[in-house]
């Protein structure tokens, strides 16, 4: 449904992104994830051509066969809401705080479709009350700080699937939510890609979240896509060294008879942090955080595959027996 | 008597009062901290959690119960010995960037407590010193935050807060605004100062992971009440109340499972 191929975003001198291959087959759901400045939210942006204005697009995207780089803005304002759909990570941003629920909501539909009166505000209900939110008619009156962030972003999900796309693009949707109510919104993404067959573009830097709701996994990194698979084979067996490093660094919650074990003891860290735009290195982009660097490095790693079938992009891969590391059962 | 005692704690901000409303942010709190213990305190937003250390670390005022910090009440400190209250009283606030001043230099920022509390100029040595202690080199001192990173300002915030000599730190959600490879670093050092300086830790968090991690006792905030409290590996199996059963649950969907 969605391929995007050779895709290089750069900003005056500097790549951002560059992409050599990446699909997303129609009802799929995809997960990317990365540490901030590693390029993750500019790769899902692009898609709908919300990149910043001084951005160079180049290579392809195609949507459906639709060619999506170098379109105009009205091709573009014309796939985002009605094929592809978006969800930003903060809710309370995202909404106007001077127009009422029910109005923000009916402005997605009648951009996009010709509808009555009378069937957009049935439909508008509809849509309030697929994202399970009580009392959808008085809803429609309300502004949004009347509204707790999980229900800003459930009226945010509503009007990103107000259309029907294809496609929902979500964008860090939980960071800004609670623990309880960042479930509430992963459950119900999972349940509307799977009753509307939408393919689902989630884009976050938590891998544990990533986990619960993509079926793949996407690993970016200064830009490249370094390692690619099935969710389960990629977090129980990274090849890449910095997947395992983020695998490890994930200070998840231990079983209960290990949670004494591991109070007090130190995390696995990656050294250093993620180099400002410009300042990665040339060859493998992890260079100079990674432990397992070697001479080769230096180079851009070529694309191997796994025995378990996923891809990634290192010279000195994790071995896959080695490799059950990232579990947090693990004493490190 | 515990280093750190409360009862019957009652707080509102001024705010809500003007408005009429009646209701407290903290109603009726009970809780003890032991010296050199470390407790994780959780619970979603609006739960009273960052209130609470506030009113510990005496940055705001409590209107009914009883606060003592070792032995004395904390109106008492507030009212005779404040400065040393607020020396032996740290706290290490969520968004490194927006707790130090923009226009000033790192130099001037991490000897501002020192100046505050002892009255004197911190030498460049010592704050040389501090800096090490949290892994960083005096190369930061002459830059601004605007040229740091995430992770760095949050060492400085720990640097700034260990300079004068705590004996308990409160952490306010240290690593929330801050990339999961960061935070782990920061969480490590969090837990070695602890250790070496036999501090008190008092973190609150929205994460019941990092919680898990670092602190021996937790204390689980719900709209304004404690809603349990006890070790922390024997809440976390063995939730007493139903909403930390809840958290536990959301918070384990999100752990990566082997």
């Amino acid at each position: 449904m969605l391929e995007i191929k050779d895709l290089k975003v750069a900003i005056g001198p500097h790549t951002i992104v560059d992409i050599e291959r990446l699909s997303v087959p129609t009802s799929a759901r995809l997960g990317i994830v990365g540490e901030s400045g590693s390029g993750k939210t500019m790769t899902a942006m692009t898609v709908v051509g919300l990149q910043p204005n001084d951005a160079v697009v180049t290579g392809s995207i195609s949507f459906e066969g639709q060619e999506l780089v170098g379109s105009t803005d009205r091709q573009l304002a014309d796939v985002r809401g009605r094929l592809i759909g978006v969800i930003f990570q903060d809710p309370a941003k995202a909404l106007n705080p001077m127009m009422r629920i029910g109005r923000q909501v009916t402005e997605a539909i009648k951009l996009h479709l010709d509808l009555s009166r009378d069937q957009v505000r049935d439909r508008v209900i509809d849509l309030l009350t697929q994202v399970h939110l009580p009392d959808a008619e008085g809803l429609l009156r309300r502004y949004p700080h009347q509204l707790s962030g999980g229900q800003q972003q459930r009226v945010l999900i509503a009007i990103a699937i107000a259309c029907d796309p294809k496609l929902l693009i979500a964008d860090e949707p939980t960071t800004a939510l609670d623990v309880t109510v960042q479930n509430g919104i992963l459950s119900l993404l999972k349940e509307l890609s799977e009753s509307r067959n939408m393919g689902l573009l989630f884009v976050s830097h938590d891998l544990g979240v990533i986990e619960t709701i993509s079926e793949t996994i996407g690993v970016i990194y200064g830009g490249h896509m370094v390692e690619f698979g099935r969710t389960n084979e990629v977090i129980n067996n990274p090849r890449h060294r910095y997947t395992r490093a983020l695998v490890s660094a994930n200070p998840g919650i231990a079983a209960d008879e290990h949670l004494e074990d591991v109070l007090n003891q130190r995390l696995e860290v990656i050294r250093g942090s993620v180099p400002a735009l410009g300042r990665f290195p040339s060859g493998c982009r992890f260079r100079g955080r990674c432990t397992a660097e070697i001479d080769a490095c230096a180079q851009l790693p070529e694309v191997s595959v796994s025995a378990d079938g996923h891809i990634f992009k290192c010279w000195n891969p994790v071995d896959q027996d080695a490799s059950n590391h990232g579990a947090v059962d693990v004493v490190h | 008597m515990s280093f750190i005692e409360v009862s019957g704690l009652h707080f509102r901000y001024p705010s809500v009062r003007r408005r009429g409303d009646l209701s407290w942010t903290l109603e009726n709190l009970d809780l003890s901290i032991e010296k050199g213990s470390s407790v994780g305190v959780v619970g979603e937003s609006g739960s009273g959690k960052s209130t609470l250390v506030r009113i510990l670390c005496g940055l705001l005022i409590r209107q009914e119960g009883d606060v003592t910090f070792d032995g004395k009440d904390l109106s008492d400190w507030l009212a005779s010995d404040s400065r040393e209250l607020r020396r032996r009283n740290q706290i290490v606030f969520q968004s490194p960037r927006r707790s130090l001043d923009p226009r000033m230099s790192i130099r001037k920022s991490l000897g501002q407590p020192v100046r505050a509390i002892e009255r004197r100029a911190p030498s460049d040595d010592e704050m040389i010193g501090w800096l090490e202690r949290v892994g960083l080199t005096d190369e930061v001192l002459p830059r601004f935050p605007h040229q740091l990173s995430g992770g760095q300002l949050q060492r400085v915030g720990v640097a700034r807060a260990l300079s004068v000599g705590p004996e308990v730190l409160y952490a306010d959600e240290p690593t929330s605004a801050l990339d999961v490879s960061v935070q782990a670093q920061v969480l490590n050092l969090l837990m070695d100062i602890r250790a070496d300086l036999g501090l008190t830790l008092v973190m609150v968090s929205h994460d019941l992971a990092i919680i898990s991690r670092t602190c021996e006792h937790v204390i689980v905030m719900k709209e304004g009440h404690i809603v349990e409290t006890g070790p922390m590996a024997e809440v976390l199996s063995n939730p007493a109340d139903p909403y930390t059963a809840a958290l536990v649950q959301a918070a384990r969907a999100v752990s990566l499972q082997a």
